[in-house]
């Protein structure tokens, strides 16, 4: 068994979390002041995801590209998942939306445009 | 390269070409600045029937958001977390919905002369322009504090950049501004780019902050900071600065929490070729500074009534250019509120005929007038400058008489500063605050002090938690508070 401490972000409180975890489940959270503090102990303590924001270099073109992951992903992924977006460079036009890359670091999850290039 | 979702009326410009030549364009509102206050001030002022002019110094509207890629942007407007391009075009789009906007990129505004009928200057790529409009909305953001505002010696290298400049520099320019980077002060904007900068590669070695607790949110402490790593150090600040040409090195001290002042002794030496500055934005209170009207010390932003209505009749002011706004939803929110009654005084003002000696125009002809360039002798001509037209017609402010909002006990500021009659006929009033310090477990108490000493309370609002980083925003109903010589809010504590 291992106890996990994290600081609940779903509020300004900002509430101390232990979370008690064996074997990839959670047995109990504490010092939560309410339920959305056990919920985000219970999923940040063994599946933290994270929503990635960039920004890509656009051939022929200064301004570059902001893109975001299209769902959050696996806080251990992020690592890789920079490393590819690092080596992403787009080609215009793109609009806002589409997607420019996917299935990011074997998440699943694709990369979309979160503006219009052209 | 344009963005594909800004807006850029050909319409307007051809006809700003034809205004350069012959005269000032009309309107009845004009709003400056096309940020998220501005974008929806604007598209307000339009539902309501009026025609409006939109002028941003920038190619694109949006404002901050478009240099804001992160996340976090328009859970309360679109119940949805946005990135700030894509709540900027959302807001964009809506605009172009069928509303009759005139916008002007690329169009700085150089002055308001405010009176019946506001004048407002504008350098564009077409030359000189000067729109009229009785109405006038002030959306013209914030400006960041700067490194004067702190207390450095040694050399001034470059390297030195505020975090909001960096922050352009990187998502629109496409630049890494440095490799090896300290940041001082935890607003929100220097942990955001503390995480935007390790994530392209630069090394953030850490965030410096001088209070003894960080000022921006827990929730990017966690994801910016902890998430990467990166230090945070309190109770330190930065006391020198090192590099020939380029920054070497700074110093950082410790710092007394009682007085704030560096510990002598505690200096030590961190490479880096980066310092980033995020410790605090300002109201961009120029215009309004200028036009003559009323400041508050405490905002650095306009003195307005519920109406968002500046001391100057007519100019009204909205987002981060009336106080510092953190969350975006809340400053077009506002904007909203400047945009409707900008747009109500502006058609008052035209249905009384007050500006040309016309009676009341029905809608379609409005729109005509609207368009008509009248050349600058006219517009002083005709549109009543005189004292007593000006008093009949421009506004309720030079008639009505105002009850102050004050801040109590643990309140740093209230907004709006002033209430005028009509609040208290009506529905509730939002008010918007910022606590002092840090409480918990307290609650917000609105209160009417009416003649004789007797208190009404208006509003009680408990809370777990209240910090100076989140704006407080109440709707409180104020019916029972007609005639009373204040408001007050204050925080009690349990
Ligand atoms: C770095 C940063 C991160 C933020 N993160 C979040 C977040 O995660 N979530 C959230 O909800 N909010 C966030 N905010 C807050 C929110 O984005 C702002 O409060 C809001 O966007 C402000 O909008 P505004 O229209 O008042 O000002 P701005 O967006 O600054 O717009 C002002 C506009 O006026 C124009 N202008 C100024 N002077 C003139 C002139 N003389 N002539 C012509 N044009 C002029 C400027 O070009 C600009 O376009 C953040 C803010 C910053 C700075
Ligand atoms: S547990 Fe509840 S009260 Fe505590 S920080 Fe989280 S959301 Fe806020």
């Amino acid at each position: 068994m291992t106890t996990v401490e994290l600081t609940c972000i779903c509020c300004p409180l900002g509430c101390p979390l232990t979370v008690e975890v064996s074997g990839g489940e959670v047995l109990s959270v504490e010092g939560q002041s309410c339920r959305r503090g056990a919920q985000y102990g219970r999923v940040e303590a063994v599946a933290p995801e994270r929503m990635l924001a960039f920004v890509v270099p656009v051939e022929g073109c200064l301004e570059p590209l902001s893109v975001k992951t299209a769902a959050p992903i696996p806080k251990n992924t992020m690592d890789a998942a920079v490393g590819q977006l690092r080596q992403l460079v787009v080609h215009p036009p793109i609009a806002q939306g589409q997607v420019v890359l996917e299935n990011l670091a074997n998440t699943g999850v694709s990369v979309i445009a979160t503006k219009g290039v052209c | 390269m344009a963005d594909e979702s800004a807006l850029s009326a050909e319409g307007a410009l051809s006809e700003g070409l034809q205004a350069a030549s012959s005269g000032p364009l009309n309107y009845d509102v004009v709003v400056i600045g096309g940020g998220a206050a501005g974008l929806a001030a604007a598209r307000a002022a339009a539902d309501e029937g009026a025609r409006v002019a939109l002028v941003d110094r920038e190619p694109s509207q949006g404002g901050i958001l478009r240099q804001c890629v992160h996340n976090g942007f328009g859970l309360h407007r679109f119940a949805e977390e946005l990135t700030g391009p894509e709540y900027a075009a959302r807001e964009i789009a809506a605009l172009a919905d069928g509303s009759a906007v005139d916008v002007f990129p690329v169009a700085t505004v150089l002055a308001v002369e405010a009176g019946p009928v506001k004048r407002v200057s504008v350098a564009s790529p077409l030359g000189a322009l000067t729109l009229c409009a009785p109405a006038v909305v002030l959306a013209t953001g914030s400006k960041e504090r700067s490194q004067g505002a702190l207390n450095l010696s040694g050399s001034r290298p470059s390297g030195v950049f505020s975090a909001g400049t960096a922050q352009n520099f990187m998502n629109l320019q496409g630049c890494l501004p440095g490799k090896r980077v300290v940041v001082l002060g935890s607003g929100d904007i220097g942990l955001i780019m503390a995480r935007r900068m390790t994530l392209q590669g630069a090394e953030v070695l850490g965030v410096y902050e001088l209070m003894d607790t960080p000022s921006g949110l827990r929730r990017n402490i966690v994801q910016c900071l902890d998430d990467f790593g990166i230090p945070l150090h309190l109770s330190r600040t930065v006391t020198r600065l090192e590099g020939e040409g380029r920054l070497e090195a700074v110093w950082i001290s410790q710092v007394d929490s009682a007085t704030r002042k560096p510990i002598p002794g505690t200096e030590q030496r961190v490479e880096c070729d980066t310092l980033l500055l995020s410790v605090g934005l300002l109201p961009e209170n120029k215009l309004a500074k200028a036009a003559g009207a009323q400041l508050s010390p405490i905002t650095g932003g306009a003195v307005v009534d519920q109406r968002m209505e500046t001391s100057l009749p007519g100019v009204f002011a909205c987002g981060n250019a009336l106080h510092i706004h953190d969350l975006v939803d809340f400053a077009s929110a506002e904007g909203e509120v400047a945009g409707r009654e900008a747009a109500r005084a502006a058609l008052a003002v035209v249905a009384s005929g007050a500006l040309s000696g016309l009676p009341s125009l029905p809608d379609g002809a409005r729109e005509a007038r609207g368009a008509q360039p009248v050349s600058s002798s006219d517009a002083v001509g005709s549109l009543g400058l005189s004292a007593g037209l000006a008093s009949g017609g421009t506004s309720r402010s030079s008639r009505v008489s105002f009850v102050p909002a004050v801040p109590g006990e643990g309140v740093r500021y209230v907004v709006p500063q002033r209430l005028g009659d009509d609040a208290f006929d009506g529905g509730p009033v939002k008010l918007s605050l910022r606590v002092s310090g840090s409480f918990r477990n307290g609650r917000i108490v609105v209160e009417a002090l009416m003649p004789g000493d007797e208190i009404v309370p208006l509003k009680r609002k408990p809370f777990m938690v209240a910090v100076p980083a989140e704006m407080v925003q109440l709707e409180v109903p104020m019916s029972e508070a007609w005639g009373c010589n204040e408001i007050r809010v204050r925080v009690e504590e349990a």
